[in-house]
């Protein structure tokens, strides 16, 4: 068996009869279509528009992908328990538009909170990572105990969360307007960045790299993360081998709520301005990026480094088309094909492999 | 009366009709050949449309890619 594992696939492609090579290279082309469709666009853009690849505007993509790969982390898990989250965008917007309020300059007059004096920054994170958590354990409960469909219980929640939003907004003095004029310590703690040489890094990709450490390490190394694949995989069979499908279930959703709480909390310093329309079709977005790194809707299937890849390259697409200055229109009808692409790609995969 | 019902030859339709049930509800290992057959069959031809609309998606992205560069 360990000799089997040393033969490079290059060897063993050289082994495998010609109707073998065949069908070998066009699973492969099919397999890998979309990373192929999706490089040769960038590389088109790059060769129209060479301002794309300057270091500014990476880091802009960079940045933008920040927020979307935590959404997508969260997004994924649930996505690996055969789930769903539709909630997400609206549970990010809730925790932006509440970090915002708490930490809006004390020289500005029109203040959410006038009385309200500066609160050292852990303390809105705390809040809203507690705010996510429980948002995500109601929609873990639902899943879990009520045994509802993870879709319906999170489109239900949508709605809920953006009612919450609304309301939060007209409270008290602020009467519905965006919140913005934020602490510069908090603009500074998200924006701020190391300078290497002429080079500049926010913070925010280094938060959203911890952020991805932290993920992978539950994913692959805790029993939570082997649970989550076991139960994503063939819950019948997880529940016979001793796996606690009920505490999984919700331990994945709280999980989720806290990622997309962390990550309204960044989002809210990254666009300074927050409404009721902060985070609107994020868990689309992350959604997306899950399907387009492999992450399989039929549970079980998915890795980190998928997920950010899908991240980094519907980011890259997205700012690719903009460099070309394309109709917003037309670019969401080319986010759509691409996700029915990868839609299919995952579902073609999981056929084969039955 | 009970030597008339007695000698009265059991119907040979209601044993026909208990066969058929049995048939119907617990199909032979025979039976079972051809399902497993038409599952695969099923299986190749999901496979074959999903190859169809996978090149169709790819053509149409690669069409739209075009039209965006040339238009500008």
């Amino acid at each position: 068996m360990e000799k089997m594992h040393k033969v490079s696939w290059t060897e063993r492609y050289r082994r495998l009869s010609p109707q073998e090579k065949k069908n070998a290279t066009k699973e492969f082309f099919i397999n890998y279509a979309l990373y192929m469709i999706l490089g040769a666009m960038i590389i088109c853009v790059i060769i129209v528009n060479p301002r794309f690849i300057y270091y500014d505007s990476l880091i802009n993509i960079l940045c933008q992908s920040s927020t979307r790969l935590i959404v997508a982390l969260g997004a994924a898990g649930l996505i690996i328990l055969q789930g769903t989250d539709l909630s997400a965008g609206r549970i990010l917007g809730l925790s932006a538009c509440i970090s915002a309020s708490l930490l809006q300059s004390l020289t500005y007059s029109n203040r959410m909170f006038p009385n309200l004096p500066q609160l050292p920054l852990f303390v809105p994170l705390l809040i809203v990572v507690i705010v996510g958590g429980a948002l995500g354990a109601f929609n873990g409960f639902g899943v879990a105990k009520l045994k509802l469909h993870a879709f319906v219980v999170t489109l239900g929640s949508q709605l809920i969360v953006y009612g919450l939003i609304l309301v939060y907004l007209y409270f008290g003095v602020n009467a519905g307007k965006p919140i913005g004029v934020l602490d510069d310590r908090f603009v500074n703690f998200v924006l701020g960045g190391i300078t290497i040489g002429s080079f500049r890094v926010p913070y925010l990709i280094f938060y959203a790299a911890i952020v991805t450490g932290i993920m992978w390490f539950i994913w692959n190394k805790t029993k939570l993360g082997k649970n989550m694949f076991a139960v994503g995989g063939n819950p019948d069979a997880a529940a016979v081998s001793g796996v606690n499908l009920t505490s999984t279930i919700m331990l994945i959703f709280i999980l989720s709520g806290i990622l997309y709480g962390a990550a309204g909390f960044l989002e809210s310093a990254r666009i300074g301005s927050n409404s009721a329309t902060t985070g609107t079709n994020y868990e689309l977005d992350a959604i997306a990026a899950c399907v387009i790194g492999g992450v399989s809707f039929f549970g079980g299937v998915g890795t980190i480094r998928g997920v950010i890849i899908g991240v980094v390259m519907l980011q890259l697409i997205n700012a690719g088309l903009i460099f070309l200055s394309v109709d917003p229109s037309w670019q969401t009808i080319v986010k759509g094909a691409i996700i029915i692409l990868a839609c299919a790609v995952d579902v073609r995969k999981y056929l084969v492999r039955k | 009366m009970k030597k008339s019902q007695q000698n009265e030859p059991e119907t040979p339709r209601q044993d026909n009709l208990a066969g058929e049930g049995l048939q119907g509800t617990a199909p032979s290992k025979d039976n079972d050949i051809p399902r497993l057959g038409n599952r695969k069959l099923i299986g190749k031809i999901q496979v074959k449309s999903l190859d169809i609309l996978i090149l169709v998606m790819a053509v149409v992205l690669i069409v739209l890619f075009a039209y965006f560069i040339l238009k500008r």
